[in-house]
């Protein structure tokens, strides 16, 4: 894909296509009545103006609803700049609305890893070599960035270690080179640095593990567990989002169909009730006897994965675990079965083995979506790579 | 996402604001602010929200105005 890229004092992007702004102009407009709480801080402070001339860096999808969010910032004085979180997640005429206000933003549909750690480090590139003093973080990876590249600094040997797998070596690679440029670079970021926003289950969670190991560098606020986040877009957001990803994907009547949902919080409570909600007899696996008896008590049957293979349709991860779909249960599936995930990271499902496995065949049917056929005959269809559904295949954010 | 938004919002402006009075650590928002995220989509949403009586407040124990909840309430 060709990229629209500038990188001129006051107007520095990296996008797909500049073309599509005035799209993504008319739906971040739409996007605004339907974000009241924003909008409403936005007129609060406007006047005001209480970030006026912060550095701010954010990591998070870029969408339509982002804009709003990133909108927010600079309309309450904010210098901002911005990275997707996710490799697929940028609706392209949203960052292309962004950039040509002005804010420089990196992100497009569909980036290598390579891009994207490269498309994060500008985000925290802020004028006259400076970091970020705020940084809206959704997944933690400009958190652990920061925190990797400063330990670095501080004579880890980290990125000398083996890594497990190849993100791990790219975010490596590109921190050996920011430290071959400069090797107080990070020292300089965290000298400024204020505080980090966490969007997410998952950042969240590496907020406290680095808390306890005494690694944290800054104040950091958990926006996930308000109960107004995660009790709402984990729960609602998904109940619309997923079943919006799977029929965009792939066209199935989700009607009489079984469908396993593996992890019952609040993203799997969404998910479990919007299959339900169109006719799919909905199962349920969980580790925790409580989330696994509120499911029991609104009715699903909840048993194991190895239980539902041979007659899951539909196999949905939400549990911000790793190794939930092995590779042994996609052999064992159903021919036709369809695998995708809704948590924040990748690894729910083991897409590495299923890749490298001798004898599958990868057929892709269209971006975010391919079919592997295993040697005894079984086909499955994997949606966006095993990453977030909803946002690979749909557009709205967890 | 205007609920995830605002949250994300009001925490960059708590964290700014407070600055020099924040110690390492992670904090979640105080209920007072949650409560006000999900006021702020009462209007838009067409709900109508009843108001506690003096007598009410006092009986449960906490302001008119809120906070309405203890902090280990689940909902």
């Amino acid at each position: 894909m060709a990229i629209s890229t500038l990188e001129i004092a006051g107007a520095e992007y990296k996008v797909a296509d500049m073309a599509l702004a005035d799209w993504g102009r008319k739906e971040i407009a739409i996007a605004e009545h339907e974000m009241p709480g924003l909008m409403a801080i936005r007129n609060k402070y406007a006047a005001e103006k209480p970030l006026a001339g912060v550095r701010v860096t954010g990591s998070l999808h870029m969408t339509i609803q982002t804009a709003v969010l990133i909108e927010t910032l600079v309309s309450l004085g904010a210098e901002v700049r911005w990275a997707s979180c996710n490799i697929f997640s940028t609706q392209d005429h949203a960052a292309a609305a962004i950039a040509a206000t002005g804010v420089p933003v990196f992100a497009w549909k569909g980036e290598t890893l390579e891009e994207y750690w490269d498309c994060t480090y500008k985000a925290l590139s802020h004028k006259g070599g400076k970091g970020p003093q705020l940084v809206v973080d959704d997944g933690g990876d400009v958190t652990l960035l920061i925190h990797k590249g400063y330990e670095l600094e501080e004579g880890d040997k980290w990125v000398d270690t083996p890594s497990g797998n190849h993100e791990e070596q790219v975010i490596k690679d590109l921190l050996k080179k920011v430290y071959a440029e400069n090797p107080q670079h990070w020292h300089n970021v965290v000298k400024e640095w204020r505080g980090v926003s966490e969007e997410t289950t998952t950042g969240v969670h590496r907020l406290y593990k680095m808390m306890e190991q005494g690694k944290l560098l800054v104040p950091a606020i958990n926006v996930n567990d308000s109960v107004t986040k995660s009790k709402f877009d984990n729960l609602y957001g998904c109940r619309e989002s997923l079943a919006d990803g799977i029929k965009r994907a792939t066209d199935v009547m989700v009607a009489g169909k079984v469908a396993v949902v593996c992890g019952y919080g609040d993203v799997g409570k969404g998910c479990a009730h919007s299959l339900r909600g169109m006719g799919a007899r909905v199962i349920v696996t969980e580790v925790d006897p409580i989330n696994a008896l509120q499911a029991a008590m609104e009715g699903f049957e909840v048993t194991t994965v190895e239980d539902t293979l041979g007659r899951g349709d539909i196999y949905v991860t939400c549990t911000g675990n790793v190794d939930i779909i092995t590779l042994e249960h996609m052999k064992g599936m159903k021919d036709q079965a369809i695998v995708c995930n809704i948590g924040h990271f990748d690894n729910e499902i083991q897409m590495d083995r299923l890749n490298a496995e001798p004898g599958v065949t990868k057929l892709n049917i269209k971006p975010q979506v391919d079919t592997y056929t295993f040697p005894v005959g079984n086909t499955i269809f994997i949606l966006a790579e095993g990453r977030l559904v909803n946002l690979g295949c749909a557009t709205r954010a967890l | 996402m205007s609920n995830s938004f605002a949250n994300q919002t009001l925490a960059q402006l708590d964290l700014w604001k407070n600055k020099d009075t924040y110690k390492v650590d992670v904090y979640v928002l105080p209920k007072k602010l949650d409560e006000e995220v999900a006021r702020l989509h009462l209007e838009k949403i067409g709900v109508k929200l009843t108001t506690l009586s003096p007598k009410q407040a006092d009986y449960l124990g906490v302001q008119v105005e809120g906070p309405y909840k203890a902090e280990n309430y689940r909902y």
